[in-house]
């Protein structure tokens, strides 16, 4: 047990980074990792910035609270020194990132003291050169922070508990009141309880730096395409990257570092990026790359669009493929063009997690451990998951140009007709995307171009619906989008958008809206009536749109004049 | 079920609960009833328009009658507001930490189905109807607003400015004025959103958990005032934590469930009057037979 401890505290203690992203090991991230930012923060947030030093089952209980370590603090005053200061060196002069240099783990407490050795010595002696220097108190390190250190369980409903057939189940109700899908989603459940681990509440200091195409395309320069500085396979292989061993493979490109692979993501990258900085900045290059915390990790995500003129990786991947494993499935295969995805993208990593393998060799049919046993299908399908194709492109078109009209259709896999858009069987279908046709062309001549609504005359003026321009405006943003011209599939499939479960034609009158929203409101409560379809689909729409009030009101007296009286 | 039996519905429970409002339940026991009536409110769908605001004091005659130009001034959302004694409903707006979009709400009385108000009320001012409405009786009332101080959603307000018939206010679910003529609550049929959702409670719960299944990103999953305080009339649907738009925490259990027990045991077969005479009793039997023997002493 103790063994397992201090294993954990040496991967924890390793890096002197983020503590919660170790103990976070819910194995199902379904969020792609937050990617490098644009501006670095401001610098005296940064000194502000802590972490905690707990090693979780190391000591039991403790008997203060854990200490909050400033690590940018210490780089700032310690900059004329090397980080040999605190950080073991090994003799090929690379570091080891790692905290105390000899720690004494034959118990907790001589544990406890090679920390406080490490930590009160220096502080404790650069004091007495009059230097600048740390606290040598308990209370100063060990400070008490309500706010942190907080487990929250919530009670869920087991998976099998369905909300629609159970109607009755109020006796279960009265402790889970939470459905089945918050605890898939949270990952650890305690099934006794039927209680979830809601949060551990150590508040990541950083946020985690996300390898975007603008930062490879830094280092390929930097580099000067020196691709196996980073990827090579092994010591044994570290040779110019050939066709073959272009890709790297999983983690073997960490063995140099970590024979024994037990090192997460996190402490690799601090021991590859820093060392190599530490290298170029000790051979006197012009560029070193950043060495302290707040230089890598900044705030913010640079969006896919910001990054429009980046050279993407070269990469030996086709530009279109017909994802497709063997004769024997029952749907065609789905067209996939790569390059227009790497184009929409910030990294690699959004679609591809840590490595550059293909889909297929972690999320087999069946389904592996080390594919989390997220089977081939549902990798491309799950709906909840901003890593699977269909996940992605619901999240996009959450956007406020898609979701005016989607946020009130249906969705997802729910709409069986939509399969043969991706599973097209050839790749023919990818030159499919195309403009959407102007207006005139598809609403009938007999249609205005404006007219009146009338329903709440008794109140108001009559409103106006402009109806083309309406539509000139959406046949615009939505020959904007790249997923949207390649989606709407038919030219009509845009007046869906209002005119939902109705036969659409060009150039056909399609059926009034009272047709089906009667005046009067429906007792079965299957939809709304007129004033509220009215209402709903209107200011449903310039809600999720986010319009300005001029163009998109969302106030009475937008639509409705004032009767004079 | 089809309109006309919607309405005969409706009628039937108003009418068997006019026609028998005799059998005694405590309130705790009545609450549940299957056919009970209720609303659905999607606060999702809600744009702040406070066309309710205005057809509660429409339908109201006794409310003090507000000028049309109150219901379109926004500043009124810059502060919190509460019902008051010239207000059954109100909407406010709220700004939680997951949106961007402001969120609004509209408050009313809840008509719980184990009211806190009924229990407490000493002279049956507050009764519950089978069809969910809690009402107020104002010739029974006596103003010691015990009422104002149990309900768990601060809901009664109470005429102070009158000095010689006050009265406890509060939203009546259009109980006489409305409910009575088949009609639906005023603030429901003036709601141009269509926020508000009326039928009986157990079909709006199916409605309910339909719309959060059918858009899980889109609502908390969890039906407000479905458990609350042992259940409510009004139930509530939202995108943002219930405690971030002034929906309170509360127990599942129902708020009469607490003390009703504990006076009804303690008074049960005249209990403590008997005691206490019991007591008296005794004593002075003691004290009479000591004087007694002093008496004989002498």
């Amino acid at each position: 047990m103790k063994k397992i401890a201090y294993a954990v505290l040496t991967i924890l203690l390793c890096t002197g980074l983020s503590v919660s992203a170790s103990i976070d090991s819910t194995p199902a991230a379904e969020t792609p990792l937050p990617l490098q930012a644009v501006p670095a923060s401001g610098a005296s947030e940064a000194l502000e910035r802590f972490i905690f030093i707990t090693i979780p089952g190391a000591f039991g209980d403790l008997d203060r609270a854990p200490v909050r370590f400033f690590h940018e603090k210490h780089t700032k005053t310690l900059e004329s020194e090397s980080c040999e200061t605190c950080h073991p060196r090994k003799d090929n002069g690379t570091f080891e990132f790692t905290f105390p240099k000899q720690p004494d783990k034959r118990s907790a407490d001589t544990l406890m003291n090679s920390y406080h050795d490490a930590c009160i010595e220096c502080h404790s002696e650069r004091a007495a050169d009059g230097r600048e220097a740390g606290p040598v108190t308990c209370g100063e390190c060990h400070v008490a922070l309500p706010d942190y250190h907080k487990t929250e369980y919530l009670p869920v409903m087991p998976s099998y508990y369905d909300p629609l057939r159970d109607t009755r189940h109020g006796e279960c109700l009265n402790c889970h009141r939470e459905p089945a899908k918050a605890a898939e989603d949270a990952g650890e459940l305690d099934w006794k309880k039927f209680r979830v681990k809601v949060s551990e509440n150590y508040e990541a200091a950083w946020p985690k730096v996300g390898f975007d195409y603008q930062l490879h395309d830094k280092h390929d320069k930097a580099l000067e395409q020196k691709c196996e500085e980073c990827h090579y396979l092994s010591p044994q292989q570290k040779t110019k990257i050939t066709a073959e061993t272009r890709e790297p493979k999983c983690k073997d490109w960490l063995q140099e570092l970590d024979p024994a692979g037990s090192l997460t993501e996190q402490e690799t990258a601090h021991l590859r990026c820093i060392n190599c900085h530490l290298a170029r900045k000790a051979r006197g290059e012009k560029k070193t790359g950043p060495v302290t915390c707040s230089e890598c990790h900044t705030d913010g995500v640079r969006p896919a669009d910001a990054m429009k003129d980046v050279p993407r990786p070269e990469c030996e991947q086709e530009e279109k493929i017909l994802i497709r494993f063997d004769n024997e499935t029952r749907m065609p295969g789905a067209a996939f063009n790569h390059k227009a995805h790497q184009l929409r993208t910030r990294g690699c990593q959004d679609c591809h997690h840590e490595t550059m393998r293909a889909c297929k060799e972690c999320h087999t049919p069946a389904g592996t451990e080390e594919g989390n046993f997220i089977t081939l299908a549902e990798a491309y399908h799950r709906e909840t998951s901003a890593w699977s194709c269909i996940g992605c492109h619901a999240q996009e078109k959450q956007r406020p140009d898609c979701a005016g009209c989607h946020h009130q259709l249906p969705e997802g896999l729910s709409v069986t007709t939509a399969c043969g858009t991706c599973h097209s069987g050839s790749l023919e279908s990818l030159n499919r995307a195309r403009k959407a046709p102007a207006p005139e062309t598809l609403i009938p001549d007999v249609v205005e171009k404006e007219w009146e609504i009338k329903l709440l005359e008794k109140e108001y003026q009559p409103a106006k619906i402009k109806h083309l321009e309406i539509v000139q405006k959406l046949t615009e943003r939505v020959n904007k989008s790249a997923l949207a011209t390649y989606f709407h599939t038919e030219d009509i499939t845009l007046c869906a958008g209002c005119h939902h479960y109705s036969p659409l034609e060009k150039k056909k009158q399609v059926p009034q809206c009272s047709a089906c929203h009667t005046a009067r409101i429906e007792t079965d409560h299957q939809r709304p009536d007129l004033l509220g379809a009215y209402h709903q689909q209107c200011l449903g729409c310039h809600k999720q749109m986010g319009g300005t009030e001029e163009k998109m009101p969302q106030t009475c007296d937008g639509c409705h004049e004032q009767k004079k009286q | 079920m089809n309109r006309r039996g919607f309405i005969k519905h409706i009628s039937s429970i108003t009418g068997a609960a006019a026609f028998c409002a005799a059998p005694k339940k405590s309130s705790a026991q009545q609450g549940r009833s299957e056919e009970s009536l209720a609303v659905l409110v999607d606060t999702t769908l809600c744009v702040g328009c406070r066309a309710c605001e205005q057809a509660c004091n429409e339908i109201n005659p006794d409310l003090p009658l507000v000028p049309n130009d109150f219901f379109k001034d926004d500043s009124v959302f810059e502060r919190r507001r509460r019902m008051n004694a010239s207000a059954f409903t109100v909407v406010n707006r709220y700004q939680p930490n997951n949106s961007e979009a402001p969120v609004h709400v509209k408050f009313q009385c809840m008509h719980c189905l184990y009211p806190a108000c009924v229990s407490a009320c000493l002279v049956g001012a507050m009764t519950r109807d089978a069809s969910g409405a809690v009402v107020y009786d104002e010739k029974k009332c006596i103003g010691c607003r015990y009422c104002m101080a149990a309900c768990p959603f601060q809901v009664p307000a109470y005429e102070y400015a009158s000095i010689l018939t006050p009265r406890v206010r509060k939203c009546t679910f259009c109980f006489k004025t409305r409910l009575k003529q088949n009609e639906i609550p005023a603030c429901v049929a003036a709601c141009p959103m269509r926020v508000m959702t009326f039928g009986p409670r157990a079909e709006l719960i199916t409605i309910g958990r339909t719309r959060i299944r059918k858009n899980p990103e889109r609502y908390i999953p969890h039906i407000y005032g479905e458990h609350e305080a042992g259940g409510t009339t009004w139930m509530y649907l939202a995108a943002a934590p219930f405690e971030q738009i002034d929906l309170p925490k509360l127990g599942y259990h129902p708020i009469p469930g607490y003390t009703e027990p504990v006076q009804h045991t303690l008074f049960k077969w005249f209990l403590p009057p008997l005691g206490l005479f019991a007591m008296l009793a005794g004593a002075m039997w003691y004290n009479k037979r000591k004087s007694k023997q002093s008496g004989d002493d002498t």
